[in-house]
C-alpha cells in the first residue's frame, strides 16, 4: 500500500453492513461469473443472476418449512427432482437439509427421449403408461389414454437433457459421499429393488465397536478357518467351543473334572455347563476389550436362547451355507501329514509326493458316516437357528476362503442394513 | 506475462466498464444499506438499464443539493467563483475522472459555480453510466 495515500475513513456502519449481508462474497461471485461468461449485456446478465439467487432462497425456505412439519420429521422424506443445480444443493446444505442417501437414475439419452415421447396418461386414474414399454392391460384403459399436457418435441427434450447433463456433473460432486447411480434402463421393478436396497443400507459409522461374532454353519463350511482369519486381521479372540471344552477338561479344575467324563464317553456336555464355561471365558479381559468370534456354539435353539439371555448376545451372526455334498467332499478327503503337520486335501491340495501321501492320516471323525451324522445333526437345528437370528448374514461358503472372508469382512465392518417395519 | 485469455478478460472489463459499475453499485449499497441488498441491486441495475436504453439519467449518489453543498464548502465567502486548483481537487474528490481540464474561466482562474456544477454533473453522469457506449 502506498504510504503517502491517506487512509480512507470508512464509517463503521458500512463494514458492519457488509459483513452482515456478505456483500464481498456476493460481488466476488458476480464478477467471477462475468469474467467467465463475458456476456454481451452485463447489466442484464447481472440482473438475471441476482434474481436467480433470490428465487432460490425463497424456494429453499419453502422446502425447509415443508420438511420441518411433523409428518416429515417423524416418517422421513424423499425429495424428487430437487435440487436441480449445484447452487440449489449448496443452499439446501446451508439450510441444514442434508440427505442420507442420494440416488441418481441414469439412462442413455436415446432411451430417455423415447420414453418421453411415448408417454401417455390415463385421464381417469392418472396412471402413467407408455406406447411401447408399458401398455395397459385392459383395452378400455387403452382407449382413454391421451398425451400428457406439455409433451415436448424431440429437440426440446434433447436441449433439456443437455442442460441437465451440465448440472448433473456438479451435483455428482456435491453429493459424492452418499451418492449412488442406478441404471434406469431396466424394468421399473428392478430399479425399485436396487434403490430400496441402497436406501436401507446405512453408512459407515464411526461408533467404536467391540465385535461379538458368531459363525454358524454345517461341518466343513470353514468356520474355524474364517474365525482364525478374522481373529488375526482384527485382533479379536477366536473361540472354538469344542476346543474350549477340551482345554477346560485338561485343566484339572473343578469344572474340568465335571465335564471330563462327558468328553471321554463322547456324550454331549450339558448346556448349563457349556454355558458356564463359555461365559467365564467371554468375560475375561481379553475378550471384553478386544472382542470375540465364536464358532461351534450355539448348536441348537436352546443354546441360542441361553446365549441371548446371558449378557453375551452377539452383534453379528453369520451363517456359512453350503450344500451337503460339498461338505462331504471337503471333510472326507482331508488328511494330515503327521511328520510335518501340514494339512492336505485329496482334491484341493493333494499331497506333493507319493511318500508323503503314504503317511497321510485321516481323522476318524472325517469318515463319511461321521460326516453324514454331523450334517444331519446340523440340518435339524439349522432352520430354527436361522429363524432365531433374523438379522444374520447368510454367506455362500462354497467359494475359496478369501472370497468368503471378504464377504464376511464387508458385513462386519459396515453397519447392518435397516429393517423395514412391518406394515400389515 | 498475461495469457491471451487474461488479456481478453481485461479488455472485456474495460469495454463494459465493469470495475466502475461494481464501484458504483457498492457505493450505493453502502450508502443506503438496504435490508435486502439483492433486491436493491436488482432495482439499481434495472434503472441503469432503463437509462441506457432510453437516455435517461443513470442513478447517481450525488444530486444537485450535494453539489451545492460542495460549492458552499469551496467558496465560503460566496464570491461566486472558485480557483482552478479547487475545481480540479473537488472533481477528483467526487470521483470524476476525465473531467474537462479547460473549463470556462481558466485564464482568469475564476471558475464560476455554474461552470463547476455543470462539469461536475456531466462527469458524474458519465461515471454513473457504467455501460458500453
Amino acid at each position: 500500500m502506498d504510504a503517502t495515500v491517506k487512509h480512507l475513513r470508512i464509517p463503521p456502519e458500512m463494514s458492519v453492513y457488509a459483513e452482515k449481508h456478505e456483500i464481498f462474497d456476493l460481488f466476488q461471485t458476480l464478477v467471477r461469473n462475468l469474467i467467465i461468461d463475458k456476456p454481451a449485456d452485463p447489466i442484464q446478465y447481472l440482473i438475471g443472476m441476482l434474481k436467480r439467487e433470490s428465487i432460490e432462497e425463497l424456494w429453499i425456505k419453502l422446502i425447509l418449512e415443508r420438511l420441518s412439519k411433523v409428518d416429515c420429521v417423524r416418517r422421513g422424506w424423499v425429495l424428487e427432482a430437487i435440487p436441480k443445480t449445484r447452487e440449489e444443493a449448496l443452499c439446501l446444505q446451508e439450510a441444514g437439509i442434508a440427505p442420507e442417501h442420494v440416488v441418481i437414475l441414469q439412462a442413455p439419452d436415446a432411451v430417455l427421449i423415447e420414453r418421453s415421447l411415448g408417454k401417455r396418461i390415463d385421464p381417469v386414474t392418472g396412471d402413467v403408461y407408455h406406447v411401447t414399454f408399458m401398455w395397459p392391460e385392459s383395452a378400455e384403459v387403452a382407449q382413454r389414454l391421451e398425451r400428457p399436457q406439455g409433451l415436448n418435441s424431440e429437440d426440446v427434450i434433447s436441449r433439456q437433457l443437455q442442460a441437465y447433463h451440465s448440472e448433473a456433473h456438479a451435483l455428482h460432486r456435491t453429493y459424492q459421499s452418499c451418492l449412488k447411480i442406478i441404471d434406469a434402463d431396466q424394468p421399473h421393478v428392478d430399479v425399485f429393488a436396487q434403490v430400496l436396497t441402497y436406501v436401507m443400507s446405512r453408512h459407515r459409522s464411526a461408533a467404536p465397536h467391540t465385535p461379538r461374532i458368531i459363525l454358524l454353519g454345517p461341518p466343513g463350511s470353514g468356520k474355524s478357518l474364517q474365525a482364525r482369519l478374522i481373529a488375526k486381521k482384527y485382533d479379536i479372540v477366536s473361540i472354538c467351543c469344542g476346543e474350549l471344552l477340551k482345554a477346560v477338561a485338561a485343566d484339572e479344575s473343578s469344572m474340568g473334572e465335571l465335564i471330563k467324563p462327558f468328553l471321554e464317553s463322547g456324550r454331549r456336555v450339558p448346556d448349563s455347563m457349556v454355558l458356564q464355561i463359555l461365559t467365564e471365558r467371554l468375560s475375561r479381559l481379553d475378550c471384553v476389550t478386544r472382542g470375540w468370534v465364536l464358532h461351534g456354539f450355539p448348536q441348537d435353539l436352546e443354546q441360542a436362547e441361553a446365549l441371548q439371555e446371558s449378557k453375551f448376545s452377539p452383534s453379528r451372526v453369520f451363517f456359512l451355507e453350503m450344500t451337503d455334498d460339498v461338505a462331504v467332499e471337503r471333510l472326507t478327503l482331508r488328511a494330515i501329514d503327521p511328520v510335518t503337520g501340514e494339512r492336505y486335501h485329496s482334491l484341493y491340495k493333494p499331497a506333493p509326493s507319493p511318500e508323503v501321501h503314504a503317511r497321510l492320516r485321516y481323522n476318524p471323525c472325517d469318515s463319511e458316516a461321521e460326516v453324514q451324522r454331523r450334517l444331519k445333526e446340523y440340518c435339524i437345528h439349522a432352520s430354527a437357528l436361522q429363524a432365531f437370528y433374523p438379522q444374520a448374514v447368510r454367506v455362500n461358503a462354497d467359494q475359496d476362503a478369501h472370497t468368503v472372508f471378504e464377504c464376511l469382512e464387508s458385513r462386519l465392518v459396515n453397519r447392518l442394513p435397516k429393517v423395514l417395519p412391518d406394515r400389515a | 506475462m498475461s495469457t491471451p485469455r487474461e488479456e481478453e478478460t481485461a479488455e472485456y472489463l474495460r469495454n463494459h466498464k465493469i470495475v466502475e459499475l461494481m464501484n458504483n453499485l457498492t457505493s450505493m449499497l453502502f450508502f443506503y444499506r438496504p435490508e435486502r441488498p439483492k433486491e436493491f441491486l436488482i432495482s439499481q441495475l434495472e434503472q441503469m438499464k432503463a437509462s441506457r436504453d432510453r437516455a435517461v439519467d443513470s442513478p447517481c449518489l450525488f444530486d444537485n443539493s450535494n453539489l451545492d453543498a460542495v460549492v458552499g464548502i469551496l467558496d465560503p465567502a460566496n464570491q461566486g467563483h472558485i480557483t482552478y486548483a479547487q475545481y480540479k481537487e473537488a472533481l477528483k474528490t467526487l470521483g470524476i475522472k476525465n473531467f474537462n481540464e479547460f473549463p470556462e474561466g481558466l485564464e482568469s482562474d475564476r471558475i464560476s459555480h455554474e461552470t463547476f456544477k455543470r462539469e461536475a454533473k456531466e462527469g458524474l453522469v458519465r461515471s454513473a453510466a457504467t455501460f458500453q457506449t
